[in-house]
């Protein structure tokens, strides 16, 4: 059985196991990475730009025997689909696990969630189904970190199956390549991150797991530079993916011909998403897939105008969520309503209107700028771009 | 020496001036001073992070004014006619969950929360706003955020909690998110950004 991987935090590095005897049937078009690790071939391939290694990654080992075997880097979540630049590359031979046993023990929590407030409602409490998996495989014995679903509020799931402390097992029951205790750690040790990026993959169980399958993906690559580049490549796509402020690139604000200096940014793709606590707890969402004109007068910079919109974005969408809880207070059921969408708009109006400024569907005359896609910021929030 | 500090903090407090949902309405000039900025310019404006209509910013090097017993970092007035009908708070900390805590204690359940991409994506609704799915679906697989939940959410709100004015004539409304704004020993600074808004119903006078 190949091994790859350091050995580390699980007692073994990882394993892989007989897989598909012919390697290059898996082996896409594009990129390829070949590199001899503990005596046996490594053989990495990509597709141009495609980047597999958080959701899917194999690795092909030829030991030069005649055999090969393929190293499946499962996701320790269910598989997520992230669309515009990482692909799913198939299906990969699966390697399998030795027998093993596993035995779960479950809980339940229960917290005060808030109080009963200076109105004297009745306030409210969450309660928490917990459960620790210990699996015991030949010799060696891991035991997964606390693992929590929601139980009340629809009984939905919450963050399934992933544990909160160093997992040496996925759910499926194929072993991880390398566990990783502080998965998070390990990435700013390998390629470096910046504080939002810190905090982006230490928010929740779900992130970390998305840094662990970064380092997993470097270990495997023997820290070769273009795998470290890659690797970053990844973390900035994620990090862009997952922001979630009005930014100020959404707005690329042109001077509009004959309009005294007044500037415009068309944007598309405007949204937002309300959930309204309560009797009747209920969502609301506004969208603008066709561009929204806001305008500014002339004495706005570029810089300071797309800011200032960012900003008044973010007051719109509160505004918004304000008329939605007035108006629907009462009512239990709320499908896709124009008079919700409509309403958006209005508030963005009034927005820049406060300070002089204008929005509206139609662009002015004389514009002649590009229209953007709606963007937002990074997780810190930053909404400024001077 | 931490806990030197800690009691010269509750020192701070225990002398500074509460600014909350009951500020608002306030005559402004009870707030003036010389470390209040004007905030006519954009630029100004834009260089402290407060656009979308503010009059005035009262930056604090100290322990002036506190929300929550907590020192408020700098505060944005919007004035109208002397009165005090927008605030905006501006808090550090460095345990944004135990913060949201302490107002769902104090303010009982939010009404609103606008939900965020990253919270929508656990439940595998990422591109929301480019698909073509039913707010019934979502309804029914995305649970209701928990208060855990909030400083991962776009922001909270809060209506109708100021006893003092009239709620006939007068909406109140707060409005808190979290932003990240670094790390130290281990642990995320944020900044909680509380707005407070009073809004007239019949359209009158203030608003």
């Amino acid at each position: 059985m190949g091994k790859v991987g350091k050995n580390g935090d699980c007692g073994g590095g990882s394993t892989g196991g007989s897989g598909s005897p012919d390697p290059i049937s898996n082996t896409p078009a594009g990129g390829s990475f070949t590199h001899t690790y503990q005596g046996h071939t490594v053989t990495s391939n990509f597709r141009d730009r495609d980047i597999q290694i958080p959701y899917g990654y194999s690795i092909t080992i030829n030991p030069g025997d005649g055999s090969s075997s393929t190293v499946v880097t499962n996701a320790i979540t269910p598989v997520e689909t992230i669309t515009a630049g990482i692909s799913d590359m198939g299906t990969a031979p699966t390697a399998t696990l030795p027998n093993y046993s596993s035995e779960t023990v479950t809980w339940t929590e229960s917290r005060v969630d808030w109080g009963p407030g200076p109105d004297g409602g009745s306030g409210g409490s969450t309660s928490t189904e917990c459960s620790r998996t210990v699996i015991t495989m030949g010799s060696m014995r891991f035991e997964t970190g606390i693992s929590c679903v929601q139980i009340s509020n629809h009984n939905k799931s919450y963050s399934p199956g992933i544990n909160k402390t160093g997992a040496c097992l996925d759910t499926s029951g194929v072993t991880a390549i390398n566990t990783a205790a502080k998965p998070v750690q390990k990435l700013h040790g390998y390629i470096g991150l910046n504080a939002n990026e810190i905090e982006y993959f230490n928010r929740d169980d779900t992130n970390r797991a998305k840094a662990r399958q970064i380092n997993r993906f470097l270990i495997g690559q023997n820290f070769s530079l273009q795998s470290i580049e890659l690797a970053k490549e990844v973390v900035n796509y994620i990090l862009e993916e997952n922001s979630e402020y009005p930014s100020c690139q959404s707005f690329e604000f042109s001077t509009v011909v004959g309009n005294d200096g007044w500037k415009a940014a068309g944007v598309s793709g405007v949204w937002d998403v309300a959930w309204k606590f309560g009797k009747c707890p209920d969502l609301a969402m506004a969208s603008f897939s066709e561009p929204v004109y806001f305008q500014l007068p002339g004495y706005y910079n570029y810089e300071i105008a797309a800011s200032t919109s960012a900003l008044l974005l973010w007051t719109a969408f509160e505004n918004w969520g304000a008329w939605y809880r007035r108006t629907y207070a009462v009512d239990c059921v709320s499908d896709w309503n124009p008079l919700i969408r409509e309403q958006l708009m209005i508030e963005m109006k009034e927005a820049f209107e406060e300070i002089g400024g204008r929005v509206d569907r139609v662009p002015p005359p004389g514009f002649n700028g590009i229209i953007t896609q709606y963007k937002e910021a990074g997780v810190s929030g930053n909404f400024f771009c001077n | 020496m931490l806990k030197f500090k800690i009691i010269l903090l509750l020192m701070a407090l225990q002398q500074s001036s509460e600014i909350n949902e009951y500020s608002l309405g306030d005559d402004f000039r009870k707030y003036y001073s010389q470390k209040v900025l004007s905030l006519n310019d954009p630029l100004t404006s834009i260089e402290y992070g407060v656009a979308g209509g503010y009059n005035y910013l009262y930056i604090a090097d100290d322990a002036t004014y506190s929300f929550l017993n907590r020192v408020i970092k700098k505060v944005a007035f919007k004035v109208k006619e002397n009165i005090i009908i927008e605030l905006m708070i501006f808090i550090d900390t460095d345990d944004v969950n135990e913060f949201y805590f302490e107002l769902t204690k104090k303010f009982g359940k939010p009404n609103i929360a606008r939900i965020s991409s990253t919270y929508l994506e656990r439940y595998g609704y990422r591109h929301l706003a480019k698909s073509n799915i039913g707010l019934n679906v979502l309804h029914n697989n995305v649970p209701e955020p928990k208060v855990s939940d909030f400083q991962y959410l776009n922001g909270v709100s809060w209506f109708d909690f100021n006893n003092k004015l009239d709620k006939t004539k007068f909406e109140t409304s707060m409005h808190v998110r979290n932003e990240t704004t670094g790390s130290q020993d281990n642990k995320y600074l944020n900044t909680m950004i509380i707005r407070f808004k009073l809004y007239n119903l019949d359209k009158t006078g203030m608003e």
